[in-house]
């Protein structure tokens, strides 16, 4: 019981200083882009399930926006078309950069997260 | 007498079966090639009675009766289709021939002899309107005069498949996809210009990015008018090299979505924004910068996708353009008019010098 109690205090008090540190660093880049990784990376101390609702809170109040990109599988990094959830992904879709349809298949999609304030 | 009586106070003879063929044919392309707006546009251009609210009502309430008093004619119709389905939505590969050897081709007895020949004579005097060809077709010779530019012109309309995946499904241990094949019809141009330079717009393939196969068709196709033999290809190196190189006095004018180059060492390096909308390099310079440093060991750019700003600054629509694929070939993939595919074609050729 003891243990557990430790474990959770230890967690909301890392869970408020990474959300501090978010924040700071999402003030410092309105406007910017960030997927999963790049958080983990940036904070490689913090464990990915508090990072996870962290960011899933920060959706939630407006603070990012979380989309799901469709990537060119010919241009390496290209987006080509945001989606606001999955469902909303059609099997099939053109690609602008290729100029070709193009099957989408999870490889081809990534979560990003956008700071919008 | 209002426009409106004046329709019904029609003395003329009802169109024949072949016009009313003409007509439905070249309606039902333009139905899929563009907006009943665009149609509506060009009757009001001339004046007439324009609103409809379907193809239907634009047909037997606008074109025919238009038709039938002599206010536009057939080939009004077809000059029409030609500024519709013409532009956009194609791979254009370019080549090159010194101007001499084409001087017969612009010279009218000339001409007529060459198709005449070629047993093609009918197609210079009257063009075909074909939906859906059985072979590639060859279905007008015209020519062009544009400001002092000369051009020929040969069209060729085919009839190709596209596949458009349905459906997806998990049957036991099975997945099953389930595509569509639809046979569209797809426009083909040869552009010749009395300079010696000439266009091949190959429309765009909805499932492939490689054209090698509809260029030797398309020559074949023409062979009896052009042959390919005294053409070389114009390349577009120059073009991808300046566009890069001089971006910075280009900003105005072009905007970039992505780049990758190669070295002769196989390295690749690409550079690709995110969104559609966003420029690569307005990054604070992180990408201009490394790009840079791989075009001076050497590289070269092996495809870019840029998007041609409206000119003078002016507001309108930004132009997508591809150049990749082969060495002479550039790509606009969406539909455009006469206007924003000239302006696109100028600035590259101007670039190539």
């Amino acid at each position: 019981m003891s243990m557990s109690l430790t474990r959770f205090a230890s967690s909301a008090a890392n869970g408020g200083l990474l959300r501090t540190r978010l924040e700071k660093l999402f003030r410092q880049n309105v406007g910017g882009e960030f997927t999963f990784e790049d958080l983990c990376e940036q904070f490689p101390d913090v464990d990915y399930q508090t990072l996870g609702i962290l960011l899933g809170e920060l959706v939630r109040t407006g603070r990012l926006k979380m989309l799901f990109r469709v990537y060119s599988p010919k241009i390496v990094g290209g987006g080509i078309q945001d989606f606001d959830s999955l469902e909303k992904i059609p099997n099939e879709i053109f690609d602008w950069r290729a100029g070709v349809n193009m099957e989408v298949t999870g490889e081809d999609t990534r979560v990003i997260y956008k700071v919008l304030r | 007498m209002n426009k409106g009586q004046e329709e019904l106070a029609l003395k003329s003879p009802p169109p024949s079966k072949t016009t009313l063929e003409t007509i439905d044919a070249i309606l039902e392309i333009l139905k899929s090639a563009t907006s009943l707006a665009v149609v509506s546009d060009f009757l009001k251009s001339r004046n007439l009675r324009f609103s409809a609210g379907s193809w239907d009502e634009m047909k037997q309430k606008r074109i025919i009766p238009a038709i039938r008093k002599q206010k536009i004619t057939l080939a009004d119709l077809k000059r029409l289709l030609a500024e519709a389905e013409e532009f956009g939505r194609s791979h254009i590969f370019l080549y090159k021939v010194p101007a001499d050897q084409v001087t017969k081709f612009f010279d009218e007895n000339n001409l007529r002899a060459i198709a005449k020949r070629a047993g093609l004579e009918n197609v210079l005097d009257e063009p075909k309107v074909l939906v859906l060809p059985a072979n590639p077709t060859l279905t007008e010779i015209r020519r062009e005069d544009s400001k002092g530019n000369q051009s020929l012109i040969l069209k060729i309309v085919e009839s190709r498949n596209e596949q458009q995946l349905k459906d997806v499904k998990a049957e036991g241990d099975q997945i099953l996809r389930t595509y569509v094949i639809t046979k569209v019809r797809a426009v083909n141009v040869v552009r010749l210009h009395a300079s010696g330079f000439l266009e091949m717009r190959l429309q765009s393939h909805a499932n492939s990015t490689k054209y090698a196969a509809d260029i030797v068709r398309i020559w074949t196709v023409i062979k009896e008018i052009l042959p390919n033999r005294i053409f070389s290809e114009f390349s577009l190196g120059k073009v991808r090299k300046q566009l890069l190189g001089r971006r910075d006095e280009l900003r105005k004018v072009v905007r970039f979505s992505d780049s990758v180059m190669r070295n002769s060492n196989g390295i690749t390096i690409s550079a690709s924004t995110g969104e559609v909308q966003t420029d690569l390099f307005k990054d604070g310079g992180a990408a201009g910068d490394s790009i840079d440093t791989f075009l001076k060991s050497g590289a070269r750019c092996d495809s870019t996708n840029v998007w041609w700003l409206p000119d003078n600054g002016e507001s309108g629509r930004q132009i997508h353009c591809n150049l990749g694929g082969q060495d002479n070939e550039f790509a606009i993939p969406a539909n455009c008019t006469r206007g924003e595919y000239e302006y696109v074609l100028n600035k590259i050729r101007v670039l190539s010098r």
